[in-house]
């Protein structure tokens, strides 16, 4: 069933964020957006049961500059573009206080504004925007989509300002996964201090997990994999990566 | 086999003999008859007689019963054969179809070769330090199998069939194999193989330039355990001396070359437990640095003037972690990693002030050979990019083959000799990441840095040996036909269309036993993208897949993260004085005690 909120109602649920806005001292470069991800059943009968069905997870996403991390339980990734645009990307496992550096690569915009924003420009703009409005000091739009062919629908509620997801929820098949935006923090140091917490980590190059052997997490990240999906993106709160299908 | 029957020639003399008595003589006898004559005949056999194969005679023998003074075939009565021998030696008409066959020609030629190449090392009467100058190449992970499947792409990609090619090393003249196993591992890394070939001694895996008694992490546990390499006693003996990675030049390999350490990642200073830095260990490049001053500590009453040329991968191993000291070649916010602050580069700089720091291909470029007296040249912040992926430098960085030549014209201004060790690390890291095409593409570059080695030394005064640490769980498998690329699917003999697996799909000549398995990455050159990936161990359809591109990487069967090393035995390939020396299946550790002999770097009481 296709589910529509009323831009009204979404922006009554967002308004702490708007308060925090108001101050219009925001910088899209230099923020922290946390985020609850919910899974659930949206059917009658499933919802009477929805402790059951519900999945919770929290997670956040960090730009510093140049730099973003995006924090998925006790795994997470920084990204920095370089000067000359490559970006280079280190993993972190934060209950092992370690990190795994890859090499810096080339990559296309639409790859870096879907990390650094969740979601790129193109995607964002390929759905059917269905209002717009100013709250505070900032444009807040509402884009919605649907695909009957695969009973999926979608809306995005978007900072145009900051470049922010504030909602999104796509319901497909009686699923639904949900982000919300919960808190958005602008103190410079807190921010600050999520990057330099992990750079003090211990970092192994990528390319030489295969000569350490004896060493007790690298043996569990070679037993186990690496950080699969939930470092970039949008996914939901099992880490299952989010299609966000729409018809043109 | 002669085959003789002796024949018993009887002659039969009849003699009676009467009883006489005393009393006159009686009348002369009629004369009696005759005796019968034995006679022997001679018969020449032609080839295939029954008796003797190859020809001969039968001799025979008997009584010439009717007196005509002829032994006929009825008055034989034994008959022995005198054999022609056997064939020993065909003449060239016999061997017409081996002889001209090329195949047979080419053997016949090797052995000319070898003839001469032992009649050489006979001649010298004492070897002991007659090759002035040695270097090492190691290729990181080059088992035999990657030996041969380099071997054919190289041949390929020159226009042949690729399987009768040979590497630049495989032309040397004696060759033999090392057991590569660590003192406490029957599969071995890098740092206990290198400590061997460096050091002459086999000890554990992971740590650098001591001997078994260290434990492995355990910083207390190095002092009395130190081991001197090669490189130091060229030193000592006044030689200059140089290391070359595509590595980092901390990594294992090459700092089993100078560095004393409990634990190979101890690379730089944020890499070591602060209790292993309160107890007085130093990490890998500080000692890299430090390298005169330390062994100048270590060895009484010797006077070095330090590691000539060091060219390789690893700034970020000499720089603070501060954005303050990046480079132009930076590939990441803070290109350093030291936690203590401090600048090696500019420490080295200041202490040799006569020598040349570099970091990109234009700097390298500048470098003039003839009055360059010492070099550091760190040319990325890690590894050096593959071969096949140097052009995505962002500074430019030179090649194995350059970084050779270049190092040999720096380091044979000494008229001392030197001694050079040279390392293509990233044969190893494109196994790890599964990807043959990086693997062999290394080691062709590889060969062509050996190539260089040659080129630019006498063979009379230069000992050059071509080995590996280890080798990798990579195979050459299937039934395909001759010349079939080595990177492609397997099309068997006198078949067009690939030959189809019992799954029913086909399967590349190359694969490795575990791994992160099939990737499909293109065009591209860098054999750890597929970090990046999830692990897909297993069977794949290849029908429509290019497995030749770069970015193919191979199947797996056992699921890791990263592909591992193997165990079997290495090849060692040798030239010059002391190369015979090379033979056999030996200890790897053989490796030192061959070069010090060569070039007599320590005395023998």
């Amino acid at each position: 069933m296709k589910s529509i909120i009323s831009l009204t109602l979404m922006f009554t649920v967002v308004s702490f964020v708007t308060k925090a806005e108001q101050a219009c001292q925001m910088n899209e470069d230099l923020l922290g957006a946390h985020y609850k991800l919910v899974n659930s059943q949206v059917n009658a009968v499933k919802r009477k049961h929805a402790n059951e069905q519900e999945t919770f997870k929290l997670s956040s996403l960090w730009r510093m500059n140049q730099k973003v991390l995006s924090v998925n339980g006790d795994q997470s990734t920084t990204w920095f573009k370089l000067s000359n645009d490559l970006v280079q990307k280190t993993a972190h496992f934060d209950h092992f206080q370690r990190s795994i550096e890859y090499q810096a690569k080339s990559m296309s915009n639409d790859r870096w504004q879907q990390i650094r924003q969740l979601i790129p420009n193109s995607k964002r703009q390929s759905l059917r925007l269905s209002g717009s409005k100013f709250k505070g000091c900032y444009q807040q739009e509402l884009y919605q989509w649907e695909n009957e062919a695969s009973n999926l629908h979608g809306k995005l509620l978007w900072n145009a300002n900051l470049k922010l997801i504030i909602e999104l929820t796509i319901t497909q098949r009686g699923r639904q996964n949900h982000w919300q935006l919960e808190e958005i923090v602008q103190d410079a140091k807190v921010i600050a201090l999520a990057f330099a917490k992990r750079e003090k980590y211990q970092t192994t190059d990528f390319a030489d997990i295969g000569d350490n052997e004896s060493d007790p997490f690298l043996i569990k990240m070679i037993n186990l994999g690496f950080i699969k999906h939930g470092s970039s993106g949008i996914y939901n709160a099992k880490g299952e990566n989010m299609a966000i299908e729409h018809n043109h | 086999m002669k085959n003789f029957k002796n024949s018993v020639v009887a002659i039969a003399v009849v003699c009676s003999l009467a009883a006489c008595e005393d009393g006159e003589n009686g009348a002369v006898g009629a004369n009696g008859a005759n005796g019968k004559i034995s006679l022997i005949s001679q018969t020449t056999l032609p080839l295939g007689n029954e008796f003797c194969k190859n020809g001969g005679i039968a001799v025979g023998s008997g009584i010439d019963s009717n007196d005509d003074g002829n032994l006929s075939n009825d008055e034989v009565t034994i008959t022995n054969y005198v054999c022609a021998d056997t064939v020993k030696t065909l003449s060239s008409d016999s061997l017409a179809t081996s002889v001209t066959n090329d195949w047979f020609k080419q053997g016949e030629n090797s052995i000319k070769t070898a003839e001469v190449n032992w009649q050489r090392a006979d001649a010298i009467k004492d070897l002991r330090g007659k090759a002035k100058n040695v270097i090492l190449f190691v290729g990181d992970g080059m088992g035999v199998s990657t030996i041969t499947a380099a071997r054919i792409l190289e041949g390929q990609r020159k226009g042949m069939l690729g399987e009768e090619n040979s590497l630049s090393f495989e032309k040397f003249p004696f060759s033999g194999f090392a057991k590569t196993y660590n003192v406490d591992a029957q599969t071995p890394d890098s740092a206990g193989t290198m400590t061997a070939m460096m050091s002459g001694i086999k000890t554990d895996a992971g740590v650098l330039g001591v001997d078994e008694d260290i434990q492995r992490g355990d910083c207390t546990s190095v002092t009395g355990n130190e081991m001197t390499t090669a490189l130091e006693l060229a030193e000592i003996a006044g030689k200059s001396t140089g290391i070359i990675s595509t590595a980092r030049i901390t990594h294992a390999t090459p700092a089993a070359a100078y560095a004393k350490s409990a634990e190979r990642n101890w690379e730089d200073i944020s890499d070591m437990p602060s209790e292993a830095v309160a107890q007085g260990c130093e990490d890998i490049a500080s000692q890299l640095v430090n390298f005169e001053a330390n062994l100048e500590a270590r060895m009484t009453g010797v006077d070095v003037d330090g590691i000539d040329v060091v060219m390789g991968g690893g700034r970020r191993h000499f720089l603070p972690k501060d954005a303050a000291f990046n480079s132009i070649d930076a590939e990441s916010e803070k290109e350093g990693d030291r936690s203590d602050g401090r600048d090696l580069t500019a420490e080295w700089q200041a202490k040799y002030t006569d020598g040349n720091f570099v970091i990109d291909q234009a700097g390298f470029d500048a470098i003039t050979p003839a009055t360059t007296t010492r070099l550091l040249g760190l040319f990325n912040e890690s590894h050096m990019r593959y071969e096949a992926d140097r052009e995505n430098d962002v500074a430019g960085e030179p090649s194995l083959s350059e970084m050779t030549s270049k190092a040999i014209d720096i380091l044979d201004n000494n008229e001392k000799g030197f001694f050079l060790t040279v390392e293509s690390g990233r044969i190893d890291h494109a196994h790890h990441a599964g990807n043959a095409y990086n693997a062999l593409n290394d080691t062709i570059e590889f060969a062509k840095a050996v190539q260089m080695a040659i080129d630019s030394t006498n063979p009379e005064d230069t000992l050059i040996i071509v080995t590996a640490d280890h080798s990798h769980v990579f195979t050459i498998a299937g039934y395909p036909k001759r010349g079939n690329p080595i990177l492609g699917k397997v099309v068997g003999v006198g078949k067009t269309e690939a030959s189809l697996a019992k799954d029913g799909m086909p399967y590349t000549t190359l694969g490795y036993t575990n791994g992160r398995g099939y990737q499909n990455l293109g065009a591209e050159t860098d054999a750890d993208a597929t970090y990046e990936l999830d692990i897909a161990a297993g069977r794949v359809d290849l029908s429509n897949v290019d497995t030749t591109a770069a970015g193919f990487h191979q199947e797996a069967l056992v699921p890791r993260s990263s592909e591992t090393h193997a165990g079997e035995d290495v090849a060692v390939f040798a030239s010059g004085p002391g190369a015979y020396l090379v033979t056999g299946t030996n200890e790897q550790s053989l490796i030192f005690h061959v070069m010090n002999y060569a070039a007599g770097l320590t005395v023998n009481d």
